[in-house]
């Protein structure tokens, strides 16, 4: 070996075999406090989105309706929304066309909508005796539960919708229970409503389920509003803003963990390279009379702390990628997104940890007397 | 030149006075003992010689060079160039081999060369072991390993303390025998040791005594004196040099 590079790494290296339990801990603390700060920048790129994902177990989240009092939306309201949302957003439309009917000689509420959206935007409606008929059904319809209990109507029957002159014949698919309005409604293909109401094309309501947070659902807004003049976009508030205080405290709960986390680790590295050093003041006294200076040996220490780092960084990815793994199966039963840029963020944070832990006793280096500490007998 | 000029060298620890007005002078090529009793100042003087200490008062010059006047940069530089220390304790890294443990000095001074560093130990007589860590050696072997250490770079001056001082019999006999030879090949060597005996091997005998130095002068009794039995034939030759 003649090399001053190669001898470098093998002083390093065998220090570090020497001393291999203290630095295992050593790297356990950098990897552990990684690990910690890796699953939180993990989640917390995840979480709003799956969340918001989550929650649309609720139902809709966003509403358009007329701007003005008895103005009506059309089919564009539809088509723009579905335009201006991408289809991983855009959880599902239902555009409602209401009337008064009268069944049995009750009047009743009769609303037209899109059978096949009930499932995305109504997921909270208990349908009972059946399942939500097919967007095609024609000669289907649902009933509320009060309604049918009031007219003696049973899932299978056949009823009779009248408005003036004009009838609609259709057979009860199933009977819905919310517990709100909707028990006390019936339900029928939007466009068979729109031949009976006389009401070609015309939409009185549109409610929709989005995956997006605050800011994104009031741009959206803003865009729909603009392409379709005479409606009103916006955010259903109560529930947006829960999603948004949820998340909120989420995350607030997260960024103390990983703060207290952090400080954690960066003590109970300070301690142990304090003490690392304190044992190790020989051999700097020893480096000191055998011509090194208070940097060079500053440099082979921090050398070692910085391999330290960066093992344990790479050690607190994966412990971190793992964490955050089965933290997002549980809630959200997905699989994590894994960005590459965490890789260099995540290694540039261990070593940060470590040089700022050995900040302190590195100082100590200047501080070493050769000629007190190795004074012989 | 003056290998070693000390003049009126004063060294204060708080109150205490550990040296009192030293005035030593030694050349090129000297070997001169120090000899005192505990706590006479004996460390501190050679502490002052190899650039590890600096004087409260007075002047040193090692080489020519006015170490009062250098840094803590400037006295890293002169320790690595131009002294090479042999310690009682050894104070050899345990996680290194003999090998390695002699290139540290030499990685500290310019470039590791373990050809260069196993030269050293063959030299004395460590052939066989350079790739033992110092707990699989004796004391002896050790020293011995601390004095290829202390040569690799070829200062100009060696400074022992006590260098036999942790050694039996047998081994201190060897020890000396690499030292002396170290001075018949030119090398400038400050011995510091309480055994007169062993002071007695050098050309000159300072006794250091309450932080003051008096001279006498020692008899040079090479190899057999004081009763010491001659080197084993093993050990060869040191391939010390002087300074150039």
């Amino acid at each position: 070996m003649r090399s001053r590079h190669s001898y470098f790494w093998t002083l390093l290296l065998q220090s570090l075999v020497e001393r291999r339990s203290r630095v295992f801990v050593s790297l356990l603390t950098v990897a552990l406090g990684t690990s910690v700060i890796g699953a939180f920048i993990l989640l917390n790129a995840d979480v709003e989105t799956k969340m918001s994902r989550e929650l649309r177990a609720y139902g809709a989240n966003f509403v358009v309706k007329p701007g003005v009092e008895g103005g009506v939306l059309h089919d564009d309201a539809l088509s723009t929304l579905r335009e201006l949302m991408s289809s991983e957003k855009l959880v599902g439309v239902q555009p409602f066309l209401y009337d008064i009917l009268t069944l049995k000689r009750d009047r009743i509420a009769v609303a037209g909508i899109d059978f096949g959206s009930i499932q995305q935007t109504n997921p909270y409606w208990q349908l009972v005796g059946g399942v939500p008929p097919p967007t095609g059904a024609s000669s289907a319809c649902l009933l509320g539960r009060e309604a049918a209990g009031r007219l003696a109507i049973d899932v299978g029957a056949e009823v009779e919708l009248r408005k003036g002159g004009a009838t609609y014949r259709c057979t009860v698919a199933a009977l819905v229970e919310t517990g709100g309005a909707e028990d006390n409604q019936v339900f029928m293909p939007i466009e068979k409503a729109r031949t009976l109401f006389g009401r070609p094309g015309e939409i009185d309501l549109v409610l929709a389920s989005i995956i997006a947070d605050q800011q994104e659902a009031e741009a959206f807004a803003g865009a729909l509003e603009q392409r379709v003049p005479g409606s009103r976009a916006q955010p259903i508030r109560k529930l947006s803003r829960s999603e948004g205080m949820i998340l909120q405290s989420i995350r607030s709960l997260m960024y103390m963990v990983v703060l207290l986390v952090t400080i954690a680790a960066f003590v109970s590295l300070l301690v142990s390279l304090i003490a690392t050093v304190s044992e190790r003041r020989k051999e700097m006294a020893l480096m000191k009379a055998l011509g090194a200076t208070d940097r060079g040996v500053s440099v082979h220490f921090l050398a070692e702390i910085a391999v330290t780092g960066i093992v344990g960084g790479h050690a607190g990815l994966a412990i971190g990628f793992g964490m955050a793994e089965l933290m997002e199966r549980s809630m959200f039963g997905t699989a994590v997104t894994f960005h590459w840029w965490l890789v260099p963020l995540m290694l540039a944070v261990a070593l940060g940890i470590s040089i700022a832990g050995a900040a302190i006793p590195l100082k100590t280096v200047a501080a070493v007397q050769p000629a007190v500490i190795l004074k012989g007998g | 030149m003056t290998m070693i000029a000390m003049d009126n060298v004063v060294k204060r620890y708080g109150q205490v006075k550990a040296l009192d007005g030293v005035d030593l002078h030694i050349e090129p090529g000297e070997w001169v003992s120090i000899m005192g009793p505990s706590g006479s100042g004996k460390t501190t003087l050679l502490n002052m010689l190899g650039c590890l200490d600096v004087p409260t008062s007075g002047k040193v010059a090692i080489d020519g060079r006015d170490v009062t006047q250098l840094g803590k940069e400037g006295l890293a530089a002169l320790r690595r160039e131009r002294i090479g220390f042999i310690f009682q304790q050894f104070h050899l890294l345990p996680y290194l081999s003999a090998l390695e443990n002699v290139m540290l000095a030499q990685y500290f001074h310019s470039m590791a060369d373990a050809r260069e560093a196993t030269e050293a130990l063959e030299a004395v007589g460590m052939g066989e072991r350079i790739h033992h860590k110092p707990s699989q050696l004796s004391g002896g072997e050790q020293q011995r390993v601390c004095i290829a250490r202390a040569l690799i770079n070829h200062p100009s001056i060696l400074l022992a303390d006590e260098p036999t001082g942790n050694l039996d019999r047998e081994n201190e006999e060897i020890v000396l025998e690499l030292i002396r030879q170290c001075h018949e090949q030119g090398q400038t060597i400050v011995l510091v040791t309480h055994n007169p005996e062993i002071a007695s091997l050098a050309g000159a005998v300072k006794v250091l005594s309450y932080g003051r130095l008096e001279g006498r002068s020692g008899s040079r009794r090479g190899a057999t004196a004081g009763g010491l039995a001659m080197p084993s034939p093993r050990v060869r030759a040191t391939q010390c040099r002087a300074d150039r």
